[in-house]
């Protein structure tokens, strides 16, 4: 028996080092899946085509131009829509396009709850939805209107990050109402904020 | 060897008792661990009885983990082959015997500190060179730039307040003010201002109980950066964001991120295709398949992974896990990726003991006149 004491004390000795953080580097390779060509879009023969490209919309009476964020694809659209876009993969796969309405596009709160609606997102209390349509953000855009931003990412528990989700930006022009809407995942909103940010604010009126 | 089998530590090393001793032990240890993971699962269980040193029994009563039972009959077993064990001929087969037993040793040090367990989602079209871990957590760093990600990652494992750790490619260093190995994250409140810099304008991270199951829990913790653009830079990160932070310094930008801890594959695996059937009039999956393509120095070949017929290339084996399709209708393959180094040491070590215990048998029987 106190062999085995013995034994075990040795052992104990030996494997009580301390264990620090280690550091460890790699580098991640990530090929991406092709992405689906819109019909009649043209081989990019530019070699700075990878950079932001500007895109007029090519639809009936196109009237605003935008800049395409590095990295989306610009995909078919149909019916109201001017472009859409795909981008990301895995949990950071989305999709945006761009709306135009006429200037009676409804009211903001409408146009809220509605989006809500799409996203099965149970309407909040009135006290946070009064608080989250008080703070909701507006950024500048090349249109001269700035736009309003909605982001439903702010009402979605971080614990569920594969929720759909989406966020959306208005923008009233006097003649027309402009949607840019972004929908997928919880964390593909988020992966994405920036660049659609950026996608807002490019928005201009074509003269 | 005449004097060390002469050593008075030795032979006390070497005692049968010790053998028996520890033969007990492990027995008590398996049954234990097989009836406690019922009710704390397997992990626990594994990490309990099998993975530990020493663990208390109610908080308070100290008894021995398999690992060290383990230790303590491989140096026992040691100790015999030195002392007891007679090298001659006619005792090949016992020796054979005994080198077996340490083979099965040795491949449970190399099974037990250099497999890695995995997964690998990929999409259509999708290939990649590192895996996720279930549940081990990496604090990771890289230059956000057109190339591949360069990234510099410390394993959240042994975190713990106050501790620093330094990021030397990019000059700056990182505290750990806070850490939780599971969390909840809270948006900022009405009023409250934004202190902590979080993508996702988290403000909040709270320590919640761990989860018996590894996987369920999500870390989070707050981090601050000295080094960078930005004085007093304190970052919150949550592991269930999946979106990192971002640094400036030197007009070159970095992202930060806690996020599962990510293993190295010395080769790229693209999904090509992935096929499921279901049974008929059902929506139930009958078998699904992974068409992957393994892409490695310059060379590649394309590989159909199967339910039960798994990829082996290296020292991985890549199992047909799950599947899912994301919101555009694009189908996601996930993998099983086991990484075992001595996958093959188990079988080596059967072998070799079988072939003492077949070599004693029949050195005993055609040399039993001698006697």
């Amino acid at each position: 028996m106190a062999n085995f004491i013995f034994l075990i004390g040795v052992v104990l000795l030996m494997s009580s080092c301390g264990q620090r953080p280690e550091k460890t580097q790699y580098e991640e390779i990530v090929i991406s899946p092709e992405q689906p060509k819109a019909k009649g879009s043209t081989t990019m023969t530019d070699p700075h085509a990878f950079m932001k490209k500007e895109v007029a919309a090519t639809k009936a009476e196109p009237s605003i131009s935008w800049h395409a964020p590095e990295g989306w694809e610009e995909v078919e659209s149909s019916g109201f829509r001017l472009t859409t876009f795909k981008a990301g993969i895995d949990e950071q796969i989305m999709e945006c396009s761009i709306v135009s309405l006429g200037p009676a596009a409804g009211d903001l709160k409408a146009n809220v709850q509605r989006w809500m609606g799409q996203i099965e997102l149970p309407m909040p209390n009135e006290k946070i939805f009064t608080y989250f349509m008080k703070n909701l953000k507006t950024t500048p855009t090349q249109a001269g209107k700035p736009a309003t931003l909605v982001d439903f990412t702010l009402l979605q528990s971080f614990k569920k990050p594969m929720q759909p989700s989406m966020m959306t930006a208005i923008i009233s022009l006097d003649d027309q109402t402009i949607f840019v809407k972004m929908t997928g995942a919880g964390h593909a909103i988020d992966f994405h904020r920036e660049l659609f940010i950026e996608l807002v604010q490019s928005i201009r009126v074509k003269k | 060897m005449k004097q060390l089998r002469k050593n008075r530590i030795l032979k006390s090393l070497s005692s049968i008792k010790i053998t028996v001793i520890c033969l007990s032990l492990l027995f008590i240890l398996t049954l234990w661990g097989t009836i406690d993971q019922v009710n704390n699962g397997l992990y626990l269980a594994q990490e309990r009885f099998f993975n530990s040193l020493i663990f208390l029994i109610g908080g308070y009563v100290p008894f021995p983990g398999a690992r060290l039972v383990l230790w303590v009959l491989f140096i026992n077993l040691v100790s015999a082959s030195i002392t007891r064990l007679v090298y001659r001929w006619r005792q090949a087969g016992i020796i054979l015997i005994h080198s077996g037993l340490l083979l099965f040793f040795v491949a449970a040090f190399v099974t037990f500190h250099g497999t890695e367990e995995s997964q690998l989602t990929l999409s259509e079209g999708e290939g990649r060179n590192v895996s996720a871990n279930y549940n081990q957590w990496e604090l990771s760093v890289w230059e956000i730039k057109k190339s591949n990600k360069n990234v510099f990652a410390y394993p959240t494992k042994n975190f713990s307040v106050g501790d620093r750790v330094e990021f030397t490619p990019h000059d700056f260093s990182v505290r750990i003010d806070a850490y939780y190995p599971n969390s909840e994250a809270f948006l900022a409140g009405e009023g409250q201002t934004s202190v902590l810099v979080n993508p996702s304008n988290i403000q909040v991270v709270k320590p919640i109980p761990v989860d018996k199951e590894p996987e369920r829990n999500v870390p989070g913790g707050i981090f601050s950066v000295y080094g960078t653009d930005q004085k007093d830079l304190r970052i919150l990160l949550y592991g269930g964001e999946n979106v990192p932070a971002i640094i400036t310094k030197n007009n070159k930008t970095y992202a930060m991120q806690l996020r599962h801890k990510r293993h190295v594959l010395p080769f790229i695996l693209k999904l090509k295709d992935f096929r499921m059937e279901v049974h008929p009039n059902t929506e139930m999956a009958r078998s699904y398949e992974s068409l992957v393509e393994v892409i490695s120095n310059d060379t590649s070949r394309e590989v159909l992974i199967s339910m039960n017929e798994p990829l082996r290339y290296k020292d991985f084996t890549f199992y047909q896990a799950s599947y899912a399709m994301d919101q555009f209708g694009r189908e996601l393959s996930t993998l099983a990726v086991v990484k075992n180094s001595g996958r093959l040491l188990p079988y080596v070590a059967s072998l070799a003991t079988f072939a003492g215990l077949l070599l004693h048998l029949i050195l005993m029987a055609f040399g039993g006149k001698k006697r």
